[in-house]
């Protein structure tokens, strides 16, 4: 099974499926078991030479992480201090993009609602279209589309004066 | 949809799209590199997801043999230690009446003389002087002697089986008016197979005599 094909897949996806982990899962090590645990799995379904269905690959990814929240319930309140505490590491380092305005951005998207939350990452970090993050969630596609357009417009709300320009 | 409502949609689409190409610009962070290695461990082999993961989970790990057999000894160690209390502890007598098919004989009898069930009331010895019942009997002797009553007019025959029906204390009284001894009854229902088939049922009662020293 150790096909190279899914080192490209791998590559391509999962810095993009560890930051969708990580709307659910406090700390970045229960991110990177849910991406471990969701990938394997759909991997793991693919025939040989075939690739697997992205919006299946990020819903795995949704339910590992699920299930992981679900387990780590009894450690709830440690886990709320390791988000409160958490270092701001969603993003990885650029020199063009300013560090304050990207926690900023996280800080923003963290106070909004998960069902928004999920549908402005999927759409613009993950580059999914509207009908596959449809698919993702299980739900329609204009549902998805409005969340995504009311949660945009609630993060710009919550950007600081200086982010909303330019990040 | 008039067209006032159509041209804001229109602008508000536009305005999203532009805020998602400048949020765009964020990159997400790389996983760690364990996290390839550990995909690449599965993938690889089946079962070696459970074994990864066992390394950074709290589940316990996978227990055998040895393990079961080390509790079910720990289990049966346990046990014993709690049944030698139950077995050391020493039998109470019943504190309530005899039963109804036992007639209680309250009599002294001679140590390692048997004396016969009817023949009992009429030996009944007075009462202990209170001055020596109220002390405190002290058992010297250890060896019971075990005074048979057997039941007049029934074959000497061993029985099949013996059921106990009660114990009795009586105290401590005085055999011949001398000897200070503890006088325990024991009431055992004897089963004899019978000549025609129907066995037999006989009770019989067994005085213990424990001489005691009063001080």
């Amino acid at each position: 099974m150790d096909d190279p094909a899914w080192h490209a897949w791998y590559d391509r996806h999962a810095a993009r499926l560890l930051l969708y982990a990580r709307q659910w899962l406090p700390d970045r090590a229960s991110a990177e078991d849910a991406v471990q645990g969701g990938f394997v799995k759909v991997w793991r379904g693919c025939r040989p030479g075939e690739t697997p269905d992205v919006p299946l690959l990020y819903a795995a990814v949704r339910s590992e992480a699920l299930d992981l929240l679900k387990s780590h319930a009894r450690r709830r309140a440690r886990e709320d201090r390791v988000v409160a505490g958490s270092s701001h590491d969603w993003w990885a380092d650029d020199p063009l993009v300013s560090q304050e305005r990207a926690a900023a951005v996280q800080r923003a998207l963290e106070q909004l609602p998960i069902e928004q939350r999920e549908a402005i990452v999927l759409r613009v970090w993950s580059g999914l279209s509207f009908p596959e993050i449809a698919r993702t969630l299980g739900g329609n596609e204009n549902t998805v589309a409005a969340r995504c357009r009311r949660g945009l417009a609630a993060l710009e709300k919550l950007l600081p004066e200086g982010c909303r320009e330019s990040l | 949809m008039n067209r006032f409502e159509h041209d804001r949609e229109e602008q508000e689409a536009e305005a999203a799209e532009g805020m998602i190409l400048d949020l765009a610009r964020l990159r997400p962070a790389a996983p760690s590199v364990a996290l390839r290695e550990r995909i690449a461990a599965d993938l690889v082999a089946p079962l070696s997801r459970e074994t990864t993961s066992a390394a950074r989970s709290p589940t316990p790990a996978p227990r055998g043999l040895g393990w079961l057999a080390e509790r079910m000894l720990w289990a049966a160690g346990g046990a014993i230690a709690a049944a030698v209390p139950l077995l050391l502890q020493p039998r109470p007598l019943p504190a309530g009446p005899l039963p109804a098919d036992t007639n209680r004989p309250a009599v002294a009898v001679d140590q390692a003389e048997a004396v016969p069930r009817g023949a009992q009331s009429s030996d009944m010895p007075a009462a202990v002087p209170s001055a020596i019942a109220a002390a405190e009997p002290q058992v010297i002797a250890v060896e019971p002697q075990v005074v048979a009553v057997e039941p007049q007019g029934v074959a000497a025959q061993e029985p099949i089986a013996e059921e106990s029906l009660a114990w009795s204390d009586d105290g401590v009284q005085f055999i011949d008016g001398q000897i200070p001894a503890r006088v325990i009854r024991h009431w055992v229902l004897e089963r004899f197979p019978g000549a025609d088939g129907v066995g037999l049922v006989r009770p019989r009662e067994d005085v213990f005599v424990v001489p005691v020293a009063l001080r």
